[in-house]
């Protein structure tokens, strides 16, 4: 039997799902900039830090480091790509949010 | 497009501990670019700033909560804090009680230490940083004239004349409802006995200026200064309540002070008696001839810093108003200078903060000294414990943790300490304020505010947890240091605490003697200077004598002729008297409250003008006055009845003025003159008198002159009466005598003239008496340290002793070393201490002016502290002399 995915909470929910957003380019400025955009919140940036390192310690994104860059201050950027087990993980947080909203919809729909 | 360089920083130093700080720069660098581009470079720089000070906070938020965090850890090592340290309460309070007489023996010193101290406090609390409970105190000011002659301003302040301040009030821009006042001791007649009332006559805003409001009607105001003289009065609420039953009625009705009828126009709210315990106030009468009086300095100046002005820009201000006035007025003022101070530290006396200082100081010693003794016994009981120490460091207890324990139990013991002083100090003041004669208390602001109130509960506690730790500490490292082997190894035989302990132990002896001395010192000299001024010769004969005071009202007694009729009636009265040796009256008599100085115009010498003239106490006395007082007259004769009105106006010098005004010359037969006064005619000297000590505060041989009350009689009289038994006796009939003559006229101060020396120099004696317990505190608590110290040097020791006498050293030889050791500790600290006690006289010269050098004092106290040295160590050598050589070899 597969280990069930870990349990990720709606924060790390919604960055990785703006790392899938932003594909290739999936460094921290425009994570946290796609992040706001859609979700319309704010979001501080070391919120934004911590959550995608714990991501990394629980292996549900990888990240690698690209070319020191002048505009950065001579820093690289840091891109993040979601792993197959945060894929599976974000699929599970999405079944459970499915699966709890049935029957719920008239309630749940948008007025 | 780089970000600010100096944010720029401050965002790497804040970044640099954080896991995330790399990726934090770049992206900040990154999007303050992108910003630029597009808002361009100012307010991207500005977003730059804002993103620095957030990153700032924030790693100053975790820092906080790292040490928060660590301190938790610290104190309960991963247990939950309040148990934890119940439990080391428990622990702590269990291995006090195994120590009972140790612990007993701590808890006393501290309370004796601690004690002294809460009492010093309270005095200085009381006396010095808080006299005055008046509303928003910080904003009030006092101004004073200052004459340059003297060094320091404080000491030389003098109250202002009425011109000075009037001309302060209209031209400063610093200082809001700048008022004035002035005494105003009044006979208040009606109702059963006429009475003698302090009262103040004070400027229109004086109760503006204090924040004051009525309890009743309403205070007074500028309209009654102004085009008077107004015949109104405010009531303090204690004079209201005493003498007119509290009745609410009693505003718009008419009392009679002085003979004549005033209004009542309010109450002062309860607890506002200033200045002095005033009982009522009176209107200045601000007419023509006082706003031009510029000669006499008679006005206490006060008033409240305007808003968003400081004391600094209200002294700037009344300097350059005093310079104008000075170059406007020069020979009234050339001298003197305006000088603004805090109200508090201006309305003190000069000196009572030094005085007071000193005893805080003397008890600071105490408790140093005793503080010395705990670090003693501590270290003493450390050794002992040092199996009980070993055994828990053995089975896995931390060294921070012994630690810890032992700083628990100094809590415990200072937590025991402190209800005990403060119960000590309470005692001292009650005695203290016992002993604070009626007459004196209302010189004496803030005294009734003596006493243990929460503040000094607060400052006590807070001293007695930092004090009792410090004491712990090094105790508390030797003990945590044990070493476990050789402290589990029976009859392991070490010096206690290794030699550091040894040589702190000595050194607390050493520092013992080294603060003892000073402190003996400043109490040998206190007590040599209350014994001068208190009790040794006064130049006259104070006992016998009774005297009565009584102030002769203007309309009742308008001339020098119903003056001295008065007088000489009263005189007359008392000599009838049956037990009355003799009889005179003098305007004031030495001791008193008040006192009188004229200046002097010397026939031959050029006038140099009102300011530079010299200045004698000036006294008018009857003829028998000299011999009732037993004052010698040395040269020349005594006033007599042919002295009067129209005989040639004559003066009797002090031995002091005549050393100072014709040093080396006869004064017999010169001539002088008072200047300023009415009467310009020369007066001839005939007659010099001994020196006496008319008040201690104005030193010793203060210069007199005398003139014959005939001459120039005054309102005020004081009748001395020598009685040939106890004079107490003759007070009631002195009184009736008065009211014979005069019926409408109060007695003041009907006592016995012993009684009036020693109330005058209460608070000096009481200093003296201070200082002296202090001084004795300081040495019992020194010799019990010297005497536990030898007594465990000696007990250490046991086994080499044995040895020693073994080999064939004599008693005497042990006990000559046990001596010899105490007596290099005694003298070494006697000889660090010589120095501060040499300082220490510098200090109280300038409290008790005739303290002299007294080497004998000094020689007197190294002495007894060395033979108290000597004394504490014989019991201890005399033991170890008594040791048995092959039971002590034996036994080992």
């Amino acid at each position: 039997m597969a280990t069930p995915a870990p349990y990720i909470g709606e924060l790390e929910q919604l960055v990785l799902l703006a790392i899938l957003q932003c594909g290739d380019e999936a460094y921290t400025v425009p994570i946290r900039g796609v992040l706001m955009e859609r979700s319309r919140r704010r979001l501080a940036r070391g919120a934004l830090y911590t959550s995608l390192e714990r991501l990394e310690a629980k292996q549900l994104v990888t990240s690698r480091l690209g070319q020191p860059l002048a505009i950065r201050g001579g820093r690289a950027r840091r891109y993040f790509s979601v792993t197959p087990a945060g894929l599976d993980a974000l699929r599970d947080a999405r079944q459970a949010i499915t699966q709890l909203s049935q029957g719920l919809e008239a309630l749940l729909e948008k007025r | 497009m780089a970000p600010p360089r100096l944010a720029s920083r401050i965002v790497h130093w804040a970044a640099r501990r954080l896991s995330w700080g790399e990726m934090a720069t770049g992206d900040l660098a990154e999007e303050h670019s992108v910003i630029a581009e597009r808002r361009g470079t100012a307010r991207a720089g500005l977003w730059y700033w804002g993103q620095a000070l957030l990153l700032v906070l924030g790693a100053g938020y975790r820092a906080a909560i790292e040490a928060a965090t660590a301190i938790r850890v610290l104190l309960s090592l991963g247990d939950r804090p309040m148990t934890t340290l119940l439990n080391e309460v428990r622990v702590a309070c269990r291995a006090l009680t195994r120590y009972p007489l140790i612990t007993a023996a701590i808890v006393l010193t501290l309370a004796i230490g601690l004690g002294v101290n809460a009492a010093a406090f309270s005095q200085l609390d009381a006396l010095v940083l808080r006299p005055f409970r008046l509303p928003d105190i910080d904003r009030l000011v006092v101004v004073s004239e200052w004459s340059e002659e003297n060094s320091s301003p404080h000491d030389a302040k003098e109250t202002v004349s009425p011109a000075n301040f009037f001309d302060w009030k209209s031209q400063t821009r610093t200082i809001d409802h700048l008022s004035a006042y002035t005494w105003w001791q009044i006979n208040m007649s009606g109702g059963d006995e006429p009475e003698r009332v302090q009262g103040f006559q004070v400027s229109g805003d004086f109760f503006q200026a204090l924040n004051v409001t009525p309890a009743l009607g309403r205070l007074l105001n500028e309209r009654d200064t102004a085009g008077g003289p107004h015949r109104v009065v405010v009531l303090g609420y204690g004079l209201w309540k005493r003498r007119f039953g509290a009745r609410t009625d009693i505003v718009g009705q008419t009392i009679k002070l002085d003979g004549n009828s005033y209004d009542v126009v309010g109450v002062a709210q309860e607890g506002f008696d200033f200045p002095l315990s005033a009982a009522l106030w009176g209107p200045i009468d601000a007419s023509p001839e006082l706003v031009q009086e510029r000669r006499d300095r008679y006005f206490t100046v006060l008033g409240r810093l305007s808003p968003e002005r400081s004391i600094h820009d209200a002294q700037a201000d009344l300097t350059v108003i005093g310079d104008r006035i000075r170059r406007e007025h020069p020979v009234e003022n050339r001298r003197y200078r305006p000088l603004v101070q805090s109200f508090t530290f201006g309305m003190i006396d000069p000196g009572i903060d030094q005085i007071l200082g000193i005893v805080q100081i003397g008890a600071l010693i105490v408790l140093v000294i005793g503080g010395a003794n705990v670090v003693n016994l501590l270290l003493a009981r450390g050794w002992d414990r040092r199996r009980e120490m070993a055994l828990r460091l053995a089975i896995g207890a931390g060294r921070v943790r012994l630690l810890r324990q032992l700083l628990v139990e100094s809590m415990v013991l200072a937590a025991i300490a402190i209800p005990v002083s403060l119960a000590f100090a309470w005692a001292a003041l009650n005695l203290l304020k016992s002993a604070m004669p009626a007459r004196i208390l209302p010189f004496v602001p803030g005294w009734n505010d003596l006493g243990i109130g929460g503040r000094l509960v607060l400052v006590i506690s807070a001293t007695a947890m930092i004090v009792s730790m410090l004491l712990t500490i090094f105790p508390a490292l030797q003990a945590a240091k044990s070493d476990v082997v050789a402290a589990l190894r029976e009859g392991g035989r070490s010096v206690a605490g290794g030699r550091s302990g040894r040589v702190v132990r000595s050194g607390m002896v050493v520092l013992q003697m080294a603060v003892a001395l000073p402190l003996l010192v400043a109490s040998g000299l206190a007590a040599s200077a209350a014994r001068d001024f208190a009790l040794g010769p006064q130049g006259y004969d104070p006992n016998g004598l009774v005297t009565m005071r009584t102030v002769l009202v203007e309309s009742t007694y308008p001339d020098a002729v119903s003056r001295r009729l008065f007088a000489e009636r009263l005189i007359d009265g008392a000599s009838r008297l049956s037990g009355v040796e003799a009889a005179a009256t003098a305007s004031f008599v030495p001791s008193g409250d008040s006192n009188a100085s004229r200046e002097l115009i010397i026939d031959g010498r050029a006038d140099e003008g009102p300011d530079r003239r010299p200045t004698a106490p000036y006294r008018t006395v009857s003829p028998r006055y000299f011999e009732t007082m037993r004052i010698p007259v040395s040269a020349g004769r005594s006033f007599t009845s042919a002295d009067n009105a129209d005989a040639m106006p004559v003066a009797i010098v002090s031995q002091a003025l005549a050393s100072r005004i014709w040093p080396r010359e006869n004064p017999i037969g010169r001539r002088l003159k008072i200047g300023g006064a009415e009467d310009q005619r020369w007066m001839t000297v005939v007659g010099v008198c001994g020196n006496i000590i008319d008040d201690w505060y104005s030193r010793r041989n203060s210069p007199m002159l005398f003139v014959p009350m005939s001459q120039r009689p005054t309102y005020i009289v004081n009748l001395v009466v020598r009685a040939a038994g106890d004079p107490a006796l003759l007070s009631g009939e002195l009184r009736q005598v008065l009211k014979s003559v005069d019926p409408s006229q109060p007695p003041v101060h009907v006592t016995t003239m012993t009684t009036m020396v020693r109330e005058r120099t209460v608070g000096l004696r009481m200093i003296a008496s201070i200082m002296g317990v202090l001084g004795v505190l300081a040495v019992v608590l020194a010799a019990v340290g010297l005497y536990s110290l030898m007594a465990y040097h000696v007990a250490q020791r046991r086994h080499e002793i044995g040895v020693r006498m073994a080999l064939g050293a004599s008693q005497i030889t042990v006990i000559g070393q046990t001596v010899r050791r105490a007596c290099w500790l005694a003298g070494a600290g006697v000889l660090i201490g010589l120095v501060p006690a040499w300082l220490v006289r510098g200090l109280l010269r300038n409290i008790f002016f005739n303290v002299s050098a007294q080497p004998e004092l000094y020689g007197a106290i190294v002495l007894a502290l060395v033979a108290i040295a000597i004394i504490a160590s014989i019991v201890p050598a005399r033991q170890a002399s008594k040791v048995d050589p092959a039971v002590t070899l034996r036994s080992n």
